[in-house]
């Protein structure tokens, strides 16, 4: 079948579970049957065509599965969220709608990804001053301990989301440039070669001066996330390891150095190891996480009966927790594999790319959205220390739904252009033309 | 040099494996034993990632590496939810059970007579909980219903019973959730047995009343004193209930506490003691059913005391030092001790004994409603030593002398109360012994439907033939006829079997009578346990005059109600 074919056949089956589940989840909440069902399917699968329409008229080639699995993660994620609360369910509505058209306005005016590729130091200013704007005084508002949002009007912004799409963008294009001076040794110690200083200096500028201004906006979670991005983008570029491990020593002598000095990451390594010490204090939000998945099991306590409004911010960092609680351990799995299966379509784009600042923005953006789904759920879970990100799609929050929609935009025309790329090469390269008609 | 599909696939299985056992076992393990698995697996995971590493590309393996972390993730998913999902839901603070106890409406729980004795009362202006728990009848019923609390669990028939009470309710199935529990206690009943315990001047005396419906087992009353009232302990505020633990625990100061030394203890069947003469009811079942002894022969000499075998171990005294002596239905209406020891020695032996006793429960946890695990043993000794000889004519052993004590209900038998009523109530039901329950059906309903389920009557024990039933009864008929009940038990338009006893524990006595009553000419309808503890032993205590008439009062106030309604 053409990708465009699968496609909307999953778009009809992403539908059909999302409302399925908005179905249930009222039903087991008020006993009664949604009245509302019959426009909402409408307005879900309206959305989900139109955008495919979109898809169909611009970026015919591109992968058909990516963007199924997208809308069913954002339609699973809609659904908990109004079963949880059905003021924000609204807003996230209004912010869904928007990201689709987020999208769509990549796809449609984001011809060619590669003009990006020089501008690589005017992304990284870029990304650094988005990050910097909620410490700006009268525009920034702190949210649960966090600095990283700015107000504009009624609404609050979350620019550090659009930075990391930014940041990804400079990695991809600096190292496209140099990766060859990156994987030189110039210098040995021993048996280990060292590259030359300056050709790191300004990868080692940007992504440290973003560090540091998100650990003064103590957001944990995004900042161990564009350090991994770092440490990944290099690693791919010049698939030189020395560099993965000389990185993940750096950071384990900064993680050991900030557990010593800052109260507020000694006290998430307690509440990781030990969070029933204090059940109804600091280690009160994971405790919670974990009694609700427990309740949860096996097959759940059904969608709308259990209680997983008891665990702070639900709606957004422990969405997963309330996906384990009221769909057990089935649906929660059923997430972690939608959310493989994304990543390895966003792999697969990435593989396929046809020029290496694309292979390497791909490769950026997928391993973040997938690294960011591993950072918040492992928090969730106990694998990790709890640090607030989003789980991309599924959790509340505007910002991040319209910045992963603009990334999925950007991989999507890189698959549809690399596919187109491989045609042209085909052609010049063959007389068989009658491959270029059936695409 | 690279390593072949298959020993590649060998070492991933070995890893998962090791995985596996790292983190099920890992509390079981020796510290060096895990040390050792920990680097293996990491050596192994080494050499995976430096061969395969090599032959792959970096995106390759960045992409394997985020494809262990989402293992990660599976595996420690696997443990939260089912692996380890029932030590999270018990740790403390984890009250989400409770609320789901408290957030809904539980269901009520009903004398046989429609008293309510629990039920779930709306709260106002409570976040968390939508209903509190009540027991209008406070102490009264305490230790069959028992509680749930907040912050100190549940106990008795609101822990057993604890998914019929609080069943979900499921939109799918239009007639579902919770349940009403309905008791085979007798409100009426039940007030009559506290009150009859006290004594004349109305003062509490510590003891049991145990009453059962010989042929179904339903408990019909059943009160020890001390209780408690569950009231403040079903409480919404963590503080009223902490006071109301701590008054009720044992005092810190005790060592090694016991189940008496907390008015929790519900004595009718988590507490044992010695069962003095009503145990020789036993005793004359396993003579009647396991040797040649009949009712009316043979004849067992008259004397005041029974020689135990070997010098210096002393003799079986009868009470008050008199005589007596004759057939086995002689020997109970007199509660002849002489005559019990030289059956036990001679007769029985203790291996007859032992089999005896445990057709009658002793030994084992009696399968009452509120879950086996509250109830204690009644306990048999079982260990004689070994045989000797027999030269005096029967089976000598090491410890007969043993036996000859604990043929009279003294030595180190002991029973509790909630067993000896059961064995009143399966001589009165043909030697046959139904499992003892409080609960007798429960109930829905709800505005169109309304559905009765009326759980299974089952017997446990074949404790006694038919004929040695009927030989039992007929004794402990005459036992209230002429015997030692005759003074309280004898009522009119009733006809009663009774066995007294009157235990010896140093200065004091427990005075005890288990019982059975029924219309002239039909099967009795219920059995009696009584047991009113420490007694001063000087003042002519008895079982018959001390426990009798609260049996009386039962069976009077039993037949008097039954006779009302029908």
């Amino acid at each position: 079948m053409k990708p465009r074919n699968v496609e909307l056949l999953l778009l009809v089956l992403a539908s059909i579970l999302t409302c399925g589940g908005y179905y249930l989840a009222t039903l087991g909440q008020t006993a009664e049957l949604p009245t509302d069902i019959v426009p909402f399917l409408v307005v879900v699968l309206g959305l989900l065509v139109g955008a495919h329409f979109v898809i169909r008229m611009f970026i015919p080639f591109a992968d058909g599965i990516m963007f199924p699995l997208v809308a069913l993660l954002n339609g699973l994620g809609y659904m908990m969220i109004a079963r949880l609360d059905p003021d924000l369910a609204a807003s996230q509505a209004a912010w869904t709608f928007i990201g689709l058209f987020a999208f769509s306005g990549t796809v449609i005016f984001f011809k060619d990804v590669r003009f990006l590729e020089p501008f690589r130091y005017t992304l990284a200013v870029a990304g650094v001053v988005l990050l910097l704007l909620p410490l700006i005084p009268e525009l920034g508002t702190k949210i649960n301990g966090a600095q990283i949002w700015i107000r504009v009007g009624p609404i609050s912004i979350q620019p550090g989301e659009i930075a990391k799409v930014v940041l990804a963008a400079f990695l991809a294009s600096y190292l496209a440039e140099k990766k060859d001076f990156i994987a030189l040794e110039v210098r040995k110690i021993g048996r280990i070669g060292f590259p030359a200083f300056k050709y790191f200096a300004p990868l080692i500028f940007a992504c440290g001066v973003a560090l540091v201004v998100m650990v003064l906006q103590r957001d944990l979670g995004s900042s161990l996330l564009i350090f991994t991005l770092f440490l990944v983008m290099v690693y791919v570029a010049t698939g030189r390891s020395i560099y993965v491990f000389s990185g993940l020593s750096l950071f384990a002598g900064g993680a050991f150095f900030a557990w010593t000095r800052f109260n507020h990451v000694q006290e998430r390594v307690a509440t990781w190891l030990d969070p029933y010490k204090d059940v109804k204090g600091d280690g009160f939000q994971i405790s919670e996480a974990q009694f609700a998945m427990a309740d949860g099991g096996f097959s759940g306590t059904g969608l709308g009966l259990g209680t997983p409004s008891k665990i702070p911010v639900v709606e957004s960092d422990m969405i997963f927790a309330a996906f384990a609680e009221e769909l057990g351990l089935l649906g929660a799995s059923a997430i972690l594999i939608i959310i493989l299966l994304f990543v390895s379509s966003g792999i697969r784009i990435a593989l396929s790319a046809s020029s290496e600042f694309e292979r390497l923005l791909a490769t950026g953006l997928i391993l973040l959205l997938g690294f960011q789904s591993f950072i918040i759920i492992g928090g969730t879970l106990r694998v990790l220390p709890l640090t607030g990100v989003t789980l991309p799609f599924v959790s509340y929050g505007g910002s991040s739904l319209i910045s992963n929609y603009v990334i999925v935009g950007i991989l999507m025309r890189i698959s549809h252009n690399s596919v187109v790329a491989a045609t042209q090469e085909l052609v010049e390269g063959s007389d068989v033309k009658w491959k270029v008609a059936k695409g | 040099m690279t390593l072949g599909k298959p020993l590649r696939n060998l070492i991933v299985f070995i890893i998962g494996v090791l995985i596996l056992v790292l983190l099920e076992f890992s509390d079981d393990l020796s510290s060096a034993i895990k040390l050792g698995l920990f680097f293996t697996l990491l050596s192994l995971i080494i050499v995976l990632v430096y061969f395969v590493g090599k032959e792959m590309s970096p995106l390759h393996n960045v992409t394997a590496v985020l494809l262990c972390c989402f293992i990660a993730l599976f595996v420690q998913l696997n443990r939260v939810q089912v692996l380890q999902a029932s030590e999270i839901e018990t740790v403390a603070g984890n009250n989400r059970e409770l609320q789901r106890n408290f957030g809904q409406e539980r269901g009520r729980i009903l004398t046989s007579d429609g008293q309510v004795v629990a039920l779930s009362e709306p709260v106002e202006g409570n976040d968390s909980f939508n209903f509190r728990r009540r027991y209008p009848h406070g102490e009264l019923y305490a230790h069959s219903v028992g509680y749930v609390s907040l912050i100190s669990g549940s106990t008795g028939l609101e822990a057993e019973y604890n998914e019929e009470l609080t069943a979900q309710e499921n939109i799918l199935l239009l007639d579902s959730g919770p349940s009403d529990l309905v008791l085979g206690i007798d409100h009426e009943l039940q007030m009559v047995a506290r009150e009859s315990l006290k004594d004349s001047n109305g003062n509490d005396r510590l003891g049991s009343v145990v009453a059962i419906e010989p042929s179904t087992g339903d408990i019909k009353a059943l009160w020890s004193y001390p209780s408690y009232n569950p009231e403040p302990i079903a409480s919404l505020s963590a503080e009223e209930i902490n006071l109301a633990i701590d008054e009720l625990e044992p005092d810190p100061g005790i060592e090694n506490p016991k189940c008496t030394d907390t008015p929790l203890c519900a004595k009718a069947y988590q507490d044992r003691t010695v069962p003095g003469s009503t145990f020789k009811i036993v005793v004359a079942t396993a003579a009647l059913d396991r040797t040649g002894v009949g009712l009316f022969s043979p004849d067992f000499p008259v004397t005041d005391a029974y020689d135990l075998p070997f010098n210096g171990t002393g003799s079986i005294r009868n009470y008050g030092g008199s005589s007596c002596g004759g057939d086995l239905k002689t020997l109970i209406t007199k509660s002849c001790n002489a005559g019990f020891a030289q059956i036990a020695v001679e007769d029985l032996g203790p291996e007859k004994l032992i089999d005896q006793t445990k057709a009658y429960g002793f030994n084992q946890k009696v399968p009452l409603d509120v879950g086996p695990s509250l109830v204690t043993e009644s306990f048999f000794p079982e260990d004689y030593g070994n045989y000797i000889s027999d030269s005096l004519g029967y089976r000598l052993f090491d410890n007969s002398p043993k036996l000859g004590q604990a043929a009279i209900g003294q030595s180190e038998v002991q029973a509790t109360p909630l067993n000896m009523a059961m064995v009143a109530a399966s001589v009165a039901n043909d030697g046959d012994m139904m499992y003892p329950r409080f609960v007798t059906e429960t109930k829905y309903s709800d505005s169109q439907t309304s559905r009765v389920n009326k759980l299974e009557v089952k017997k446990w024990k074949d404790s006694a033939s038919r004929e040695t039933a009927d030989d039992l009864k007929e004794a402990m008929y005459q036992v209230v006829e002429t015997g030692t009940a005759r003074n309280s038990l004898q009522i009119p338009g009733l006809e009663v079997g009774a066995k007294t006893g009157t235990a010896d524990i140093g200065d004091d006595v427990h005075a005890w009578v288990i019982a059975f009553a029924g219309r002239p000419g039909q099967e009795p309808e219920l059995a009696v346990a009584v047991l009113v503890e420490r007694q001063q032993g000087d003042a002519g205590v008895t079982g018959g005059k001390v426990a009798g008439p609260i049996a009386r009062a039962v069976f009077e106030q039993y037949f008097s109600s039954e006779t009302i309604d029908g």
